[in-house]
């Protein structure tokens, strides 16, 4: 049993060390890689295909914002709305792409590349069963999900924190300044996302200011959050009267603003119009009286 | 390489021959392109050229992206006209621009996978869609700023080439996936 013992003793040492190791490995966080021309505009259009049945359908899931996209999506020309217009062919393999199709069409087998076209500049490859002919392909326009109509949606139902107005002395005092801060909240950009499809759209929430109303007709501008009792905050109000004419407390507003962007499919940040949420308290100033006694 | 994947490979190369002689050497767009909505796909051959302007095209895209690279690494935008024009150029300097003021350089590693899908006298599209795995490196030093990335990122882009007094350049890239 000694001698057991003393194995654990000597290996202890050299079990913390290892795991010490790994837990440093496992914390040194690899970075996200750089994206070359992070500045390039994001497609607007997924493309599918159906293969089931007699014919083949390729969908084009398009943006509602896109330019000249169709909203009919049962049939007709887009011609005249200036829509989407859109052929597919079978790919030419060239000598440059010879190398790629000798490489893909295994991870295909029984299709073939096709080329859909359309005249608004988007290009895509579908791969369709080899026995396609022109006549059996059918392309279907879809009006997808709208970005920017996530992002706004997103936007307003941010979950912004439960802030709550906190204050020192809890009752106040006339002549005497009282301190106020916010609690709940650190200041820090809020970040939430949504998916629909392929598309995946972030939205991101940052202050940018602090407006405080102090119910008695005073108002500070700050980009400060202010210090929790007992830091002394930088938020302060000095009352000259009473609550008592305002039922008792005034009432005191935080207004913050939000300077909001989004992106789409991890793309570049594209801004939004800001936000406001508001958040108050009641507080109640009582003013000292000085009592004279006859002793 | 199976029976079964060279005959469907001998069927496919038979089938674009054919196709490619239907259409007198696809360099002529259909003049009646499918509409949006159900409508049936007209039988053509999306135009993609001779094979040697193909090559050109390929060969100049992926010059294309030596050239962006070494300015990205040397913050030196003197050749990036050489390769691309118009918006892209304009993206591409102000990138260098914005990394010159973070004292910041890139390393771009990728591995591309291009498709020369379009390639007429004077306009091309090449999709390509490649492993990024590029990062920031300090301007002076070239070292890494932060950890390197450990696993590569998609991305699709659709790019625009055009040819300018003869040199293939890149005018625009779309990009249609995003990490």
């Amino acid at each position: 049993m000694n001698a057991w013992m003393s194995k654990v003793r000597l290996l202890l040492p050299l079990v913390v060390a290892v795991i010490s190791a790994l837990s440093l490995v496992s914390s040194a966080r690899a970075d996200d890689p750089y994206i070359p021309d992070p500045g390039a505009p994001a497609g607007d259009a997924t493309v599918s295909v159906d293969s089931d049945g007699g014919g083949v359908t390729i969908y084009i899931a398009v943006s509602d914002t896109s330019p000249g996209s169709s909203d009919d999506s049962s049939g007709g020309s887009s011609d005249d709305s200036g829509g989407w217009s859109c052929t597919s062919a079978a790919m030419i393999i060239g000598n440059a792409t010879r190398d790629w199709f000798v490489r893909e069409a295994p991870l295909h087998p029984g299709d073939a590349p096709w080329v859909v076209n359309c005249d608004n500049g988007f290009m895509s490859i579908v791969w369709l069963p080899i026995s396609t002919q022109p006549a059996d392909v059918s392309i279907v326009i879809v009006p997808g999900v709208d970005p920017a109509s996530m992002a706004a949606d997103l936007r307003d139902h941010v979950p912004v924190p439960d802030i709550t107005v906190g204050v020192n002395p809890a009752t106040g005092l006339v002549a005497m300044p009282s301190w106020f801060w916010i609690e709940g909240y650190d200041g820090s950009a809020i970040r939430t996302s949504d998916t629909l499809g392929d598309t995946t759209v972030d939205v991101e929430v940052g202050p940018t200011g602090y407006r405080w109303s102090f119910g008695d007709g005073e108002a500070l501008e700050t980009d400060s959050l202010g210090e929790a009792y007992p830091q002394e905050s930088d938020i302060r109000h000095t009352y000259q009267q009473s609550s008592l004419a305002d039922d008792g407390a005034f009432r005191v507003t935080v207004r913050i603003t939000f300077s909001v962007r989004y992106r789409v499919d991890g793309g570049p940040w594209e801004p939004l119009d800001p936000i406001t949420r508001s958040f108050s308290a009641a507080y109640a100033v009582q003013q000292l009286q000085s009592i004279l006694t006859g002793q | 390489m199976d029976m079964t994947l060279i005959r469907r490979l001998g069927l496919l190369a038979v089938l674009t021959v054919l196709l490619a002689a239907c259409n007198g050497g696809g360099e002529t767009r259909d003049a009646s392109p499918t509409h949006a909505a159900t409508q049936t796909a007209v039988p053509t051959v999306v135009p993609t050229g001779t094979p040697s302007v193909e090559e050109e095209v390929s060969q100049a895209y992926l010059h294309y992206w030596k050239v962006y690279s070494d300015a990205l690494y040397n913050l030196d935008t003197s050749h990036l006209s050489d390769v691309m024009t118009g918006p892209r150029l304009e993206r591409a300097l102000t990138e260098v621009s914005d990394l010159r003021t973070q004292n910041r350089a890139v390393k771009i590693v990728i591995e591309n996978d291009p498709v020369v899908v379009q390639a007429g006298s004077d306009q091309a599209v090449v999709l390509d869609t490649y492993k990024n795995q590029s990062y920031l490196i300090d301007a002076a030093t070239k070292q890494p700023v932060g950890q390197t990335p450990e696993t590569a990122q998609t991305i699709s882009d659709r790019v625009t080439m055009t040819s300018l007094g003869g040199i293939w350049k890149v005018l625009d890239t779309v990009r249609e996936v995003s990490p």
